[in-house]
């Protein structure tokens, strides 16, 4: 198991942000935390951007590891390719308002034992369309990210590609995450936690 | 490894992006796509005429190509190869792109063996302005196609002329990138086998 993601199968609370360059590996780090969870009995909900979680299954699945996800609960943002229990789709981004509201909606579908774990794949995708326009990226902190940041009791963790995103949303993410991982080809590094470390 | 060799590794199902310069020898993968899979079963995507110079380079070097390759064609004025479709990219991209994605879909349920090369989709951003919908509509229909076992694709892209972060898309998305230096070098720069990450393969 990679250094980091062990750590944070055991956290009952916080946000994790998964970072990874384009030509690097993060599908691995994806398999270790979804196989981890599952051993210990937790099923989490999949936010699937833009097709990104068929990425990750067809990266994983040509390099010989396969991981069985057609239980699991999955809300998708935009994208075509259906993967997992798809419990609602969600076609509105860029009215952040409407968004949120269509996705507690979906969200509440979802097992509460799921909703407790989630995880979110394709950050740099929803924003994808105003990455160069600040004033956009920080009305999207303020009204779709920073919103959960009060919840306690849950686990968020947030997959992103720094060779796509801005370095504003990238420090954006990272200012308001407990848990930095970056991912380096195969390999995974912790690079901010809190207090004693995990 | 040699190229040829190296070519047979890839699996049905995977796509590989080549990106080149405007000075590298990137002809000769193309050349040696098609000579290592046979000809019959390529089908080209061809915006604007990417095409031509590659021909031309082969003409040059005294290497042939079989004038009835199956050829989709985006723009563009030539009327080389076997036309499967001709779109036109200047058109609302929801009409041209879904109707690019059909025929595919049809092509490759109609000769499962296909080998797509994919020549210089970057050139499709400018002309539709830049506009950042469109570079993740046209990664995204890219990345759908990862995993259909009946074809195996190669997208050629310019890296220098490529909007970067369309290139992270299709990186992302795709199983192989191979890069091309302007010495005849080709560095394996994402592989699904980790040994094969940075290796240098024969031109």
């Amino acid at each position: 198991m990679n250094a980091g993601i062990e750590g944070i199968l055991e956290i009952p609370d916080g946000i994790v942000l998964v970072e990874y360059g384009a030509r690097d590996h993060p599908e691995w780090a994806f398999y270790e935390i979804i196989r981890g969870w599952k051993k210990r009995g937790k099923v989490p909900l999949i936010i699937d951007i833009w097709d990104t979680l068929h990425i990750f299954l067809q990266n994983l699945r040509f390099s010989g590891a396969e991981i069985d996800i057609e239980d699991f609960p999955v809300i998708k943002e935009r994208g075509t390719v259906i993967v997992g229990n798809v419990l609602g789709r969600i076609d509105v981004v860029e009215d952040f308002e409407h968004h949120v509201a269509v996705y507690g909606k979906i969200a509440k579908k979802a097992p509460k034992e799921s909703r407790k774990y989630t995880v979110v794949l394709g950050m740099e995708k929803f924003p994808f369309v105003f990455l160069d326009d600040p004033p956009k990226i920080e009305r999207y902190f303020e009204t779709v990210t920073r919103r959960y940041l009060s919840i306690e009791g849950r686990v968020n963790v947030l997959f992103l590609n720094r060779s796509i995103a801005s370095e504003y949303l990238t420090k954006g993410l990272e200012q308001d995450s407990d848990y930095v991982i970056r991912v380096s080809k195969r390999k995974t590094h912790l690079i901010k936690h809190p207090g004693e470390g995990i | 490894m040699r190229l040829s060799e190296y070519l047979r590794s890839v699996m049905p199902g995977e796509t590989v992006l080549i990106e080149h310069t405007s000075l590298s020898d990137h002809p000769l993968i193309f050349y040696t796509i098609g000579s290592t899979y046979g000809w019959n079963r390529v089908l080209i995507v061809d915006i604007i005429d990417s095409v031509i110079p590659l021909l031309r380079w082969m003409r040059l070097s005294g290497l042939t190509v079989p004038d009835d390759v199956a050829r989709i064609k985006a723009g563009g004025v030539s009327n080389w190869g076997r036309f499967i479709l001709e779109v036109d990219p200047h058109k609302d991209p929801g009409i041209f792109l879904s109707k690019f994605t059909q025929k595919l879909k049809d092509y490759y349920s109609k000769n499962p063996e296909t080998v797509t090369i994919i020549l210089n989709p970057e050139r499709l951003i400018p002309i539709q302005g830049n506009s950042r919908r469109f570079i993740l509509l046209l990664a995204n229909l890219s990345s759908v196609f990862v995993g259909n076992t009946k074809r195996r694709t190669f997208y050629f892209v310019n890296r220098e002329m490529a909007e970067k972060t369309y290139l992270g898309l299709l990186e992302e998305a795709f199983t192989r990138v191979l890069l091309l230096g302007e010495e005849g070098k080709v560095l394996i720069a994402k592989s699904p086998i980790p040994e094969d990450e940075n290796k240098e393969i024969e031109l």
